[in-house]
Order: C-alpha cells, then sequence, then structure tokens
C-alpha cells in the first residue's frame, strides 16, 4: 500500500510539471458590482494548457508568448470575459456577476465552495442569517423545515437537549444504531456523539448531541451533503450523509465588532387536557392513599389544580455573543465569545455555555498561506429525570390528583409529602432525581496552503477535537424510585478525543479550449479514542450527602473505545464549457474495527451535471431561463464500532472480596465486512421567468446492504446479540424545493421557498433465519417491528376489531363482545399475540415553507414546517388513560364515567365461521375499573394506548428586524444597530391530543422513532434581540 | 524553495505510511479480558451469584401463583414468561457452569466439575419445572446453532437431569486434582470449599428430583428417602447465597426496602399464619418474621387476584426488617426443611412415624432458621393441631407446614402442581379473583419466554398457560 501510493502521487507529480519562461503580465480581477477583489479567478491563455488563479486580493501574473495572446477570465457566479494583452503588462479587469441560479455556491466536501451548478447531486444550504433569526442555542433546531429529505427531531424542550438529524431516512436495521450525519467544521470532522446516559436505547435524560456545543453565532453557513455521491469523499463516517459548517472568518478592511443580545421568554405550549373531575380512589370510592383517580366525583367547591400549570414555569433564555474580525492584504482574523443562560421549563432544570474562539489567516508568501482556529467550548446543564418508564417529572404530574396541591411537597422535617406510595411530587422528584453535566471542549486546526505553480497546491490541514464530558446522576433514597436502594448516584468522566489529518494536493488544468480537468488526490487518517469512567452505587450513609463518597456499595467500570480509519482518494472533475460536468472519485479506507483480512475497502462515486440550456438556447429564455438534469451514483463502505468482533468476559462488581467473570452476551462475527451504502440520484433544476421561479426536483434510491447488525438472537444460544453482515433497507426519496421572488424591487423583496420531501423506506432483507426485530420497551400492546416488505419505523398492536367483509351493511363498524368493543379480531380467534400492523413511525410526507420580506428598514420572515401522517406513541397518554382516569374533554370515560351506555357497533350472533351481525344493544358500565379493569382487551387496543397520528402545521419561526436607517447612525460609534422580535414554535394545528408532538423519548443517536410523552415537551419561545455593529 | 517543499512533502508522507499496520492494530478492548485469562477460580463465583439470580428471578414475579404474594396482573394469569429466570439462566448461569465443567474435566479439578454441576442440575430442574420442555442439549451453543431446539421435559427428567447429578454426586467423591492450585475449589461463596457439605447438597438435590419424578414412578419415593438420608442435617447446610450490606438480598431491595411495594403477602399464607384459616386460633410466630403488618393484631393481606391498591385497608407487607427482605438476608435455594419435608411426605405411606419425625424436624428447622425462640417454638410444635401424632397426621400437614417453610421459593408451585391444587392437600386454596386464562384453569406451566418468539425459529406450541405439563398429567 505504501509504495503504491507514493508511486501515484509521484506520477501525480511528474505528469504535470514544466518550466515556463516568457513576458510577464499582472493585473487585478475585481467585481463590477462592488468593486471587491475576486480572489480564485480561473486566468486562462487562450488556447493553451496556461493557467493563472487570483489571490486572496484578486491579483494574478501570468506569462504570455504575445501581445496578440487571450486571456480568459472566469469565475464561479460571474460572467466570463476575454481580454487582448495588447501592449500592456498591467492588466485590471471587472467581472460581472451572473444571474443568481446560475452562481449560486455551494461548499463541498473539505470546504471545497462549488458552483452549484457543476454538480450532479442535491445540496442544500443555508447562511447565517438564518440561523441567527431563530435565536436556537442549538443550531441544529435552526435548520428545521429548511431541508428537504432532512428530518431534524430535537428530542425535548430540556435546555440543552439534543436534536436528531436524519438524512433521507433510516438505514440500519439496528434499532439502536446511530443514523446520524457525520458532522464537518470548515473542513475538518467534529464529534457529534450522544453519549446517552446508561447508554443507547432507553434514556432518562435527553442528553446533548455535541455539534450543539458550537456558538451559532459563530457560523457562516451550514450546507448538507444528502446522499452518498456527495458525502463519498469523507468516508465511512459520512454513509448517513453529512452537514458542512463553515465558520466565520476575518476580511481585510477595518475591523468590525459585533455584539449580539437577546432574551426570551419559553413556555410549554400544547399540554394534554387533565381529568378533573373525579377524585382519587377505586371503584368509585375514595381513597386519599390511592394513586388511580376512580374515586367518586369531585364535590362542588373544592379547589382543583390543573397541575401542568403547576408544574410548568416560564423558561428563560439570556444569549451574548460578541465578536469582532478584520485584516490587511497579509493576514485576517476572528474572535468571539458567547454566552448563554437558559433556565427551563421545569424546576431544577438549566443549561449555560459559554464558548470563545479565534481563528486567523496569514499569507507567509506569495505562495504559502497559513490558517487555523481554536474554540473552548464550555457548558453545565441541569436536568431532572423524566424516564421513559413511570419514574419521571412529567409521567409524575400527568397522573397526580387534581385536588391536591402539589406546590405543597415538603414536610417541615424535610421529608416529602406525598399521597400515594407509587406516585412522587413530580415537583419533589425534580430536586431529588436529575442529572448535572458539565462539558469542556476544546477544538482547533490548523492548515497549510501551498502553492507549488499556477495550476497545483498542496493542502494540508489538521485538526483536534477533545471534550470531557462530566455527569453527575443522583436518585435521592427519600424518592420512590431510589428508595429501595437506598438511594443512588453514578459520576461519570466522558473523555473524546479525535484527531483528523487531512492532506489534498488539487491540480487543475485547461485541457483543451472546452475542457478543463480538476484533479484532487487525497489523504485523511482520523483516530478517535474515547473513555468512560463510571463510578456508580447505592446504599446512602449519611442521607442528603450527595456524593459518591457516601455510598456503602460502589463499583468502578471504564468502558474505553478507540478507532484509527486511513483513508485515500481521488477525485477528478471535468467541465466542457461549462454546460457539461463530470464528476468521478474513487476512496479507499483502512478501518481498524474490522477485521484485518476485510478491514480495507474502496468504493467509487459517478456523477454528471449537464445544462441543457447552454446547448438548447431556449426559444423564450424568459420562461424557461435556466434547464439542468444530474445523475450520480455512489457507494459508501461503513465500518463497525470498536471492539465488536469475537467475545469478551466481563468481571462483575466485587461481591465478598471476590471478583468473578461472566461472558459478554455480545458476540461479533469474525469475517465482518464494511457496510454498504448505495445511492442512485437523478435530478433536475429549473430556473423559469428570468429565474423568479426556481425548481430544483431530486429522486433518489439509496440502499444499505450488508448491514453490521447486532441482530438478537434467542438467549437459548447463550448469547443476547450475534454482529453479523445482514440485511438490506432501501429508501426512495422525493425531494422537491421551490424558490420564488415574488416580489422583486428597489423597496419591496418577498421571497419564498418551499421544501418538500417524500420518502419510503422498505426492508428488503433481513438476517437468514431471522423474520423480524422488535423493539418494545414499553408494553406488548404497541411495538415496532421491522420485518422484510415493511417499513422501518412500522407499529404493529392490537387496533379495534372492525367488521372487515365489504359486503356486509355493517362494514367498518366496531365489533362489540359482551358489551366492549373487541381489539384485533380476538373475537374470530385471531390470538392476541398476533399483531397488526397499525401504522408507521415515520410521516408520508413533509416540509418547510420559508418566506422572507423585506421592506426599507424592515425584514420580516416567517416559517411554517409541516407533516402529514406518521403515527406515535404517547406514553404519557397510556398513563392517563390507564390511571388518571381518561383526559376531560376528549375522553367519553370521564364524561360518561359511572354510566351505562351502549357502544355503537354490532355483534355477532352467527358462529365465526358465518358471521350474522346485529347492532349492539348491551349496556355496559364505564369507568376506571369496570373499562378498564374488566374490559382487558379494550384496554389494550392500539387507539385509546396513546397511539395517534401526528400529522402537523406549525409555524416553526418568525422574526421582525428593524435596522436604524444610517442617517441616525452618521454621528454614533455603531455602522449598524438592528432590533429584533422572534418567535420559536409559535402556533401549531395537529390532530395530535397531547403534549407537542415532535419529541423522541428515546433521543439523538438511537433510530428509535415515535415514542413520545415523557420528555419535557416542545416550548413556545419570544424574543427580544438587538444587534450593534461598529 | 518549490523543489525542496515537493521533497518535505513526499517524505512526510511516506513517513506517515510506514506506521500503518500498528495504527489500525487497536481493536482489543483493554476494558475487557479475553478467553485465554479466564479461569474456573474467577468463573465460579460468578456462577454462583447468578444461580442466586436466576433463583431469585424464578421467584420475583413467580411466588404469585403459589399464592405467596399478589397484587401484581401476573396473579390475575396474564401472560407471563418468567423472563427474570431465563435471561440470568440462559446467558449467565448455563455459559459459566458449562464452562466450568468443561475446563475443570480437562484439568482433571473434577472438585469443581463436580460443583458445577449440582447448580446445574438443580437450575435446570427448577427450568423445566417451570417451562416445561426448555433448551438443553442445543443450548449455548453460540453461533453454530442460532435456533435451538427445545429438550422434552420428559427426556429432561429421563436423561439429562439424572446424569448431571449422578455425575456430580461421583466426581464429589474422586481423588482431588494434581495441580496444588486447583486442590482447593476457591471463591465459593456458599459453603467455602467444603465438598462434603457440596456432597450433602448433591444428594439433596437428588431427593428434590425423586420426589417430582415420582408423579410418574411412586417406587421412586425411597430413592427420595435414602438421598434425604444422606443430604443435609442441620440449619447449616443449607444451599444458599448470604448477602451483605454492599450487596444485597435482592428481595431487599425489589420489595424490603421499596417505598412503592408492587406486591404484597397474600390472604392464603397470611391467613394460614395469623390463625384464622387452617390453624384456627394458632399464631404463628414465624409471621412477624415473615411480614410486617400496620397493626400487628389484625394481618389483612391481598386476595389473589386483586391489584396492589385495590383493597385499601391490606396492611401486610415485605419490610427491610422482615426476615427474607432484608438486606443481609440469605437467597434460600435448598434447606435443610425442605430435606425433612421431603422425607415426610416421601415416607407417608411407608413408614408414618418417620415421616411424623421429619414433618416435625422440617418445622422446628423452618422455626430455628428465621430465628424463633426456642420456648416458641416448643410452644407451636405443642399446639393439637400441628402435634397431631404420627396416625393422625395428614399429607396436608405436610405439605402445608413445607408450605410454610419455603416461604418465597418457586419449589412450592412444582409442589402444588404436583397435587394439581388438590384442596385436600391445600385446605382453603381458591383460585384468583380473575382469572385471564380462557376457561379459567389453574395455572400449570409459564409462557414461552419473551424474548423467545421472533428470534428462535424452533419453539415448541404454547397455546396456554393452563396446559398440564407432562411430569404433572397423571
Amino acid at each position: 500500500m505504501k509504495k503504491r501510493l507514493s508511486m501515484i502521487i509521484l506520477l501525480f507529480l511528474g505528469a504535470f510539471l514544466q518550466v515556463l519562461a516568457q513576458t510577464a503580465i499582472t493585473g487585478k480581477v475585481v467585481s463590477s458590482d462592488d468593486g471587491e477583489e475576486l480572489p480564485g479567478v480561473n486566468v486562462v491563455l487562450k488556447g493553451t494548457n496556461t493557467v493563472a488563479i487570483t489571490d486572496i486580493e484578486g491579483n494574478f501574473s501570468i506569462t504570455v508568448p504575445s501581445s496578440e495572446s487571450v486571456l480568459q477570465f472566469s469565475y464561479i457566479g460571474y460572467r466570463s470575459k476575454e481580454v487582448r494583452v495588447g501592449t500592456q503588462t498591467q492588466l485590471d479587469v471587472t467581472l460581472e456577476p451572473t444571474l443568481e441560479a446560475l452562481s449560486e455556491v455551494v461548499v463541498t466536501a473539505f470546504g471545497i465552495k462549488q458552483e452549484k451548478k457543476s454538480l450532479g447531486y442535491a445540496v442544500q444550504d443555508v447562511d447565517s442569517k438564518l440561523i441567527m433569526e431563530t435565536n436556537q442555542p442549538n443550531a441544529l433546531n435552526a435548520l428545521r423545515g429548511r431541508f428537504a429529505g432532512v428530518n431534524i427531531t430535537s428530542s425535548s424542550g430540556a435546555p440543552g437537549a439534543g436534536t436528531n438529524i436524519v438524512i433521507r431516512g433510516i438505514n440500519s436495521l439496528n434499532p439502536n444504531a446511530n443514523n446520524q450525519p457525520l458532522f464537518v467544521i470548515d473542513g475538518i470532522p467534529v464529534s457529534n456523539e450522544t453519549d446517552i446516559t446508561g447508554g443507547r436505547g432507553g434514556s432518562n435524560f435527553t442528553n446533548t448531541n455535541r455539534a450543539a456545543d458550537i456558538n451559532p453565532d459563530d457560523i457562516e453557513n451550514i450546507s448538507i451533503l444528502k446522499g452518498p455521491a456527495a458525502s463519498v469523499l469523507y468516508g465511512l463516517r459520512a454513509a448517513n450523509g453529512a452537514v458542512l459548517i463553515t465558520t466565520k472568518s476575518g476580511k481585510s478592511g477595518k475591523t468590525v465588532f459585533n455584539f449580539r443580545t437577546s432574551y426570551s421568554a419559553d413556555e410549554v405550549g400544547k399540554r394534554p387536557p387533565m381529568q378533573d373531575r373525579y377524585l382519587r380512589g377505586f371503584n368509585g370510592l375514595y381513597n386519599p392513599n390511592d394513586y388511580r383517580a376512580d374515586g367518586p366525583p369531585i364535590p362542588e367547591g373544592t379547589p382543583i389544580y390543573n397541575q401542568w400549570d403547576e408544574t410548568f414555569n416560564t423558561g428563560n433564555q439570556f444569549q451574548n455573543a460578541f465578536s469582532f474580525s478584520g485584516g490587511n492584504d497579509k493576514a485576517s482574523f476572528f474572535g468571539s465569545l458567547s454566552r448563554l443562560d437558559q433556565s427551563g421549563v421545569l424546576p431544577n432544570s438549566d443549561f449555560d455555555r459559554t464558548t470563545v474562539k479565534i481563528s486567523g489567516s496569514l499569507k507567509a508568501t506569495e505562495r504559502l498561506t497559513i490558517d487555523g482556529s481554536a474554540t473552548y467550548i464550555n457548558s453545565n446543564g441541569t436536568n431532572p429525570r423524566m424516564g421513559v418508564g413511570g419514574a419521571g417529572v412529567i409521567s409524575y404530574a400527568s397522573r397526580y390528583a387534581p385536588d391536591v396541591n402539589i406546590s405543597d411537597f415538603i414536610n417541615a422535617d424535610g421529608t416529602p409529602i406525598r399521597y400515594s406510595t407509587q406516585l412522587d411530587n413530580p415537583l419533589y422528584f425534580a430536586q431529588n432525581a436529575f442529572q448535572e453535566e458539565t462539558l469542556n471542549r476544546f477544538l482547533g486546526n490548523l492548515g497549510l496552503n501551498y502553492d507549488i505553480n499556477d495550476w497545483l497546491s498542496v493542502n494540508y490541514r489538521v485538526g483536534i477535537d477533545q471534550y470531557s464530558n462530566d455527569r453527575f446522576v443522583l436518585t435521592s433514597p427519600t424518592t420512590l424510585i431510589g428508595a429501595g436502594s437506598n438511594g443512588s448516584i453514578s459520576e461519570q468522566v466522558i473523555g473524546y478525543s479525535e484527531i483528523n489529518s487531512n492532506l489534498l494536493i488539487t491540480g487543475r488544468r485547461q485541457l483543451s479550449e472546452d475542457i478543463s480537468a480538476t484533479i484532487t488526490l487525497g489523504n485523511q487518517v482520523t483516530t478517535i479514542n474515547s473513555t468512560n469512567l463510571t463510578g456508580s452505587g447505592t446504599n446512602f450513609v449519611i442521607p442528603d450527602f450527595w456524593s459518591v463518597n457516601n455510598l456503602s456499595q460502589y463499583t468502578a467500570r471504564s468502558f474505553p473505545t478507540s478507532r484509527s480509519i486511513i483513508g485515500v482518494f481521488a477525485d477528478a472533475m471535468f467541465d466542457y464549457k461549462q454546460t457539461l460536468y463530470l464528476n468521478v472519485t474513487g476512496r479507499n479506507d483502512w478501518s481498524s474495527t474490522l477485521p484485518k483480512a476485510n478491514r480495507s475497502f474502496f468504493y467509487p462515486s459517478v456523477s454528471m451535471s449537464y445544462i441543457f440550456t447552454e446547448t438548447f438556447r431556449p426559444s423564450s429564455p424568459k420562461i424557461l431561463s435556466y434547464g439542468k438534469v444530474r445523475a450520480s451514483f455512489a457507494e459508501v463502505g461503513k465500518d463497525a464500532n470498536p471492539f465488536l468482533i469475537g467475545n469478551y468476559y466481563s468481571t462483575l462488581a466485587p461481591f465478598r472480596g471476590v471478583v468473578g467473570v461472566v461472558r459478554s452476551p455480545t458476540i461479533g462475527s469474525e469475517t465482518l465486512r464494511p457496510e454498504r451504502t448505495r445511492g442512485l440520484e437523478f435530478g433536475m433544476d429549473l430556473g423559469m421567468f428570468n429565474n423568479r421561479l426556481k425548481l430544483d426536483l431530486t429522486y433518489a434510491i439509496q440502499s444499505s446492504v450488508d448491514q453490521i447488525v447486532p441482530i438478537p438472537v434467542s438467549r437459548a444460544t447463550g448469547f443476547t446479540n450475534f454482529v453479523i453482515n445482514a440485511g438490506e433497507i432501501r429508501n426512495n426519496i422525493w425531494e422537491l424545493t421551490a424558490d420564488v421572488a415574488v416580489v422583486r424591487n428597489e423597496k419591496f423583496q418577498w421571497n419564498s421557498i418551499l421544501n418538500w420531501s417524500r420518502l419510503r423506506g422498505r426492508v428488503v432483507s433481513l438476517p437468514d433465519g431471522l423474520e423480524q426485530i422488535v423493539f418494545q420497551p414499553e408494553t406488548p400492546w404497541v411495538k415496532q417491528r421491522v420485518q422484510v416488505g415493511g417499513r422501518p419505523g412500522d407499529w404493529y398492536g392490537w387496533p379495534l376489531s372492525r367488521v372487515e367483509d365489504p359486503s356486509s351493511p355493517f362494514f367498518g363498524e366496531l365489533v362489540i363482545v359482551n358489551g366492549y368493543p373487541d381489539v384485533n379480531n380476538n373475537w374470530n380467534g385471531t390470538p392476541l399475540a398476533e399483531d397488526s400492523y397499525i401504522g408507521n413511525a415515520f410521516p408520508d410526507w413533509e416540509g418547510g415553507w420559508n418566506n422572507s420580506l423585506r421592506y426599507k428598514n424592515f425584514e420580516f420572515s416567517f416559517l411554517f414546517t409541516f407533516r402529514k401522517g406518521g403515527y406515535v406513541f404517547d406514553i404519557n397518554r397510556r398513563l392517563r388513560y390507564g390511571q388518571a382516569g381518561g383526559e376531560a374533554p376528549t375522553g367519553a370515560e370521564t364524561e360518561l364515567r359511572n354510566r351505562l351506555v351502549v357502544f355503537n357497533g354490532v355483534t355477532n350472533t352467527g358462529s365465526v365461521e358465518a358471521p350474522v351481525w346485529e347492532p349492539n344493544t348491551a349496556e355496559v358500565p364505564i369507568g376506571v375499573s369496570s373499562l378498564y379493569g374488566n374490559a382487558f382487551r379494550y384496554r389494550l387496543a392500539s387507539e385509546f394506548n396513546g397511539f395517534q397520528e401526528a400529522s402537523w402545521l406549525r409555524l416553526q419561526n418568525v422574526a421582525l428586524n428593524y435596522s436604524l436607517p444610517g442617517s441616525l447612525l452618521s454621528k454614533t460609534p455603531f455602522t449598524q444597530i438592528t432590533a429584533s422580535v422572534t418567535a420559536n414554535n409559535l402556533w401549531i394545528s395537529t390532530p395530535f391530543i397531547g403534549f407537542d408532538p415532535e419529541q423522541s423519548a428515546y433521543g439523538p443517536g438511537s433510530n428509535v422513532f415515535g415514542y413520545v410523552g415523557t420528555n419535557v415537551p416542545a416550548t413556545r419561545s419570544v424574543f427580544f434581540g438587538l444587534n450593534f455593529t461598529f | 524553495m518549490e523543489k525542496i517543499m515537493k521533497k518535505i512533502l513526499i517524505l512526510v508522507f511516506a513517513l506517515y505510511l510506514v506506521s500503518c499496520d500498528s495504527f489500525l492494530d487497536v481493536n482489543q478492548d483493554p476494558g475487557r479480558i479475553t478467553e485465554d485469562q479466564v479461569t474456573v477460580q474467577t468463573l465460579l463465583p460468578a456462577a454462583i451469584r447468578n444461580t442466586a439470580s436466576a433463583q431469585f428471578g424464578a421467584s420475583q414475579y413467580g411466588v404469585q401463583y403459589p399464592q405467596y404474594l399478589g397484587g401484581q396482573a401476573i396473579s390475575q394469569y396474564t401472560p407471563y414468561g418468567f423472563d427474570q429466570i431465563w435471561r440470568p439462566l440462559y446467558t449467565d448461569v448455563i455459559p459459566s457452569l458449562q464452562e466450568i465443567i468443561e475446563r475443570a474435566e480437562a484439568q482433571g479439578a473434577f472438585n469443581y466439575s463436580g460443583v458445577a454441576k449440582v447448580l446445574l442440575a438443580m437450575n435446570m430442574m427448577t427450568a423445566t419445572d417451570i417451562y416445561g420442555d426448555v433448551p438443553y442439549t442445543q443450548a449455548n451453543q453460540g453461533t453454530t446453532n442460532l435456533y435451538p431446539c427445545y429438550d422434552p421435559m420428559q427426556e429432561m427428567y429421563e436423561v439429562h437431569i439424572p446424569n448431571l447429578i449422578n455425575e456430580a454426586i461421583e466426581e464429589l467423591q474422586r481423588p482431588l486434582p494434581e495441580l496444588p492450585s486447583l486442590r482447593n475449589v476457591s471463591n465459593d461463596y456458599i459453603y467455602g470449599g467444603n465438598l462434603a457439605n457440596w456432597l450433602k447438597a448433591a444428594y439433596g438435590v437428588r431427593a428434590r428430583y425423586h420426589l417430582h419424578l415420582a408423579e410418574k414412578n411412586p417406587s421412586l419415593l425411597a430413592n427420595a428417602v435414602a438421598d434425604a438420608a444422606l443430604s443435609f442435617t442441620s440449619n447449616a447446610d443449607d444451599l444458599q447465597l448470604t448477602y451483605t450490606e454492599d450487596i444485597q438480598n435482592p428481595w431487599f431491595s425489589f420489595l424490603g426496602n421499596a417505598v412503592n411495594k408492587i406486591m404484597q403477602p397474600s390472604t392464603f399464607i397470611t391467613n394460614m399464619m395469623d390463625g384464622s384459616a387452617q390453624y384456627p386460633g394458632l399464631d404463628d410466630p414465624r409471621l412477624p418474621f415473615y411480614m410486617n403488618s400496620a397493626d400487628p393484631d389484625n394481618y389483612i393481606a391481598v386476595v389473589p387476584g386483586q391489584l396492589v391498591g385495590d383493597n385499601p385497608a391490606v396492611n401486610v407487607n415485605l419490610t427491610a426488617d422482615t426476615w427474607f427482605s432484608r438486606n443481609v438476608a440469605p437467597l434460600q435455594m435448598l434447606t435443610f426443611a425442605e430435606i425433612e419435608f421431603i422425607k415426610a411426605e416421601a415416607q407417608f405411606d411407608s413408614n408414618r412415624g418417620a415421616a411424623y419425625d421429619a414433618y416435625l424436624n422440617g418445622i422446628r428447622a423452618s422455626m430455628a432458621k428465621v430465628g424463633v425462640a426456642e420456648s416458641a417454638i416448643n410452644a407451636y410444635l405443642s399446639d393439637p393441631m400441628i402435634a397431631t401424632g404420627a396416625d393422625n397426621l395428614e399429607l396436608k400437614d405436610i405439605m402445608l407446614q413445607k408450605y410454610i417453610a419455603l416461604y418465597l421459593q418457586i419449589e412450592t408451585w412444582t409442589d402444588m402442581r404436583r397435587y394439581q391444587y388438590d384442596t385436600e392437600v391445600y385446605p382453603g386454596l381458591a383460585q384468583p379473583i380473575l382469572n385471564q386464562i380462557p376457561g379459567s384453569p389453574w395455572i400449570q406451566r409459564s409462557n414461552i419466554a419473551d424474548d423467545e418468539p421472533g428470534t428462535n425459529t424452533c419453539l415448541p406450541e404454547v397455546p396456554n398457560q393452563g396446559i398440564i405439563l407432562w411430569l404433572f398429567n397423571n
């Protein structure tokens, strides 16, 4: 391998080496609209292969054979220009920008900016302004509704909560797999881990995804590479796509200072109704110690509390960001300082973050540019335990009796007041079962760019990402869940260190008059080491001493991992008359996590873009001004997690001075191969009506084959999981973006962008012999099941039985057995064990519609996001139904409680084989005990279990900005002052009953979607902000 | 300058590929150990702890069937797959014990293999009594058999369990291994490496086995009596794991110390002991050791089939102070008291006198174990309802007292099913007030373990939990 590589490099260098020595022409290229110098302009001596590129100030120098020589100047986003040299040796050229649609530039792999028109795949980006407008402390949340085919779900409304991002669908069969894309800042990959407390697959805390550490104010641009064709150069870690973040940098000229401040009020918007008519008890009898609300009606005059009002506060976010930037012709710099202080809507929940960043670049010689940046992030957060199970603040609050004042939760002696031994007071619980987190993170990178000659350059960049995340999880012995073990504490120190080294050699040549080529060779070396040291235990010695030093029983555990990846790649881009583009790439990776024999793997990509309007000039360019078709095919390999191969033994905690060992229940195949993600993508970009309407349509098929999955195996094998290559998931994606300049004049501009996508996943195959993979943490009644022919996120359960014979006059009516509705066709002998398909967790389609309006000094924007379909299982609703006794306005159980009713439906008076349907006439009692107790099966129906459709239309973001007119500022030191009012998540329309259905009980870093209701609900925030530039 | 740069570049590139292989050889977990670092000495303590966990797991919810506790939906016969034994048994206990046996036999360390076989025989018998058919001959074969088929209960009883226990008895009497490091069974939490005790335990397991199988072949009662005679002779011999304040008895954290008691003692055991049912007016001095009542004069328990909270008057609980759910309580797997009751039951027809003596010994052992004062024991034993005399001794006397003595042990469920919940043997025994199995039969077996459908393609049919197992179907 070593030899082969060196040879390739030598060949590459040798083939292009030339020595030139003729008359030198120097000059400067500037833009016509603002006179700004244009760096990176291609200057070609017409009819030859001689090329020069302008430097950062737009200067170039090129040698020409005669005064008759013609220089061609081309630059992305500008109209190309030809200039005859003549007698001049100093040549200053002005380029005119082209129409927007033709000139959009996006960041692709390794920070390389490319013209959108040259790309054979879909890339979308958003700039700083849109991100800032939302005031979201987690920049990912600002991206919602702005990208077609990208699903962004905030796991909760808790301060510091993580956000899940899924690009073009789930592509792993493993419910605990991480489906997150690779995050890249300024060309260097960084961690977006979500180190879930307690491991993947069930979380009591919505841990932060590490990309949320980044100060949104530092971000210049975020572009998302969706398919494998786009992300192939980043290698195996980008198999789920890549999110490329470009940060702000200094510009030459006057030093600019910027200060932004904003303050918000955050509230829980949508809340489920609570029953407020019945007292605690059972069977209609009052029992002040019963956890159920099945007592008698609440007598007139009894004070009633809405427990949501009592539990939730108004949260606040106070954001301050200061930055400065500037430079001269040799050097530029950028520095920023930011601080976020947030208090959550629950008691004992807060988050703060401080970031410091400095970056700069220096032109050391004519050919050598050095740049670097360093970022330090510190964050601290506290959040009460939420819990997928019943022990969490929300689930306690939802079951607390309406006549109990939960604010009165503590006795004079400090002991909690609770009325039932099954329910903790939510406010007390929040103070006594929580997680405290501290993060210290350092991100740094250093880059060198050396132009060997006019057409060949070398770029080397090394980046480090290092963090330490300390977590303290406490369950006090005074809580119900802590009592059994007499309190528990876990102190966890997570350490993460990632070093990336990228080397790129780029050559750009004009191969002929019409064809130019850019060839990049690269090498990437990544090493990731993580440590996780946990001291945890139980049994408090001193009741209120909150430290592991206070535990009589504790253990220390260490979970280190390490992973190394080497990649080499080549990328060749050919451009024919700026009309036809062809891009071919190949990458080979070596990963430490695969067996030696299989650890080297190669994968290619090819993409094409054809601007047909260049060839076939439309007769009416006003109607069709621009048209492009594109196609790509790519494959990305993917390695395994560290230490999966083979089998290990673990040690148990010491007992009576002795440590025992047990075999780990997971075994990994010794012949594991890399997993493959393949993507085929077709697209069309159209610019119409002078590019006032831009349409971008994409169809992609993406499949993940040979998946590395820990398949659940029968425990009788001695193991729980066997890690093998198996199974295939295929996603079919339609993406549409429409960008309309509704009004475009000097005074008033209105731009409207619509993103829409439709995604269908299919399970093509499963491991041999495996019929299904079931995810069922909650109840046996509603579960997610992955099976061949199905989709990821398919829900199975027991729906209410209905007459299925279309010829029956009662078709579709409920089947009633013994007066109560039947489930899962149990009436005809279908065993309850045979679940029925009841829906899918993913929406049928989703999207966003953004509008930005500008009138004089006012800017106004609003963003709607929407999704159609997608079923969720509201764990909280199940608890409310089962124990609190139904919801007030909607729960028939509460309205009709303790009455006799006749269910609308039909009963079978014939046989099972030949049913004869008669309208139901049986009167049955309705009540918690009679309905849920006796009608066992009715209680299990998915319709009554919190299983609901979660379509929505949401006003995601509204922002109004006013900039003070320049005339007012002329006597002040300020160049700009902007005041803003912003609102996030202001309004939602949904058939879903409960909290805001956008939530994820299992958090980012998990593949399990659709479980909601246990976390802090999404909040509605209104911000007031000021921005000063001077 | 340019040339130098180029040279440096190539050099750097080449250098950084030199260490390629070692750079990539990092896929070995430093936090865990590998097969070659494992020994029988380190496997045994884990195997013992996990055996206790599995035995506790069998009882944890399962003791609602013999009506020791109640209050969960399981007591209403909703489907239950005994996951709490299934999981530790198949992924921890069987792999550890079989690995000890394999490694010990290869080294001639029959002391270790003998101990492991006693535990394996006991665990497999508990499992087959719960499930009927269980994976055994195809179990623990890792990736070579991903879909292990189940061995019929009949074969477990006629072939595999007797093989294990007979080999255990034989191997525990073999000469000690040559290797000094293996001569002493170390890290033995139960008997501290005392093989004589393990041999008694082995006979005890075989006595239990013969008693069970006597359902099919009554002549085996004599074998049960013979084995029992070679088994435990006092409470000090009990096969049990004693916990500590640091690592507590699982009943302690599950119910004893919990504020939210998800199960409570049932009326069957409570009323039997508080003098309101089978023994009118006779207060069992063990009662306050077994459960705590908010009102010591009035024990109100959960009616089987009732859920916790359904009856607000219920006032009995397991607490951190009641004997079985203390943090330092032993988890009992096979006791001297049980051996005495095996003798009593097995000789009930053949030697009533010996049966009566064993019956009284069993009661005394049970009472002494939990710390009942000698005088209270004597008073109880002299009550006419207890001191029936050999001639008036009835089977129900033995079985009721065994029921009390084996409190919270799943073995009692096997006893009840051997007699098919006969109210002649268990007077006063009634079905739960709510029975979710169609046709309302008595509960006879576990459901298929919850994890199995969907992962194992070789499953036996279990239509419902009311189907009588082979052993009990006579």
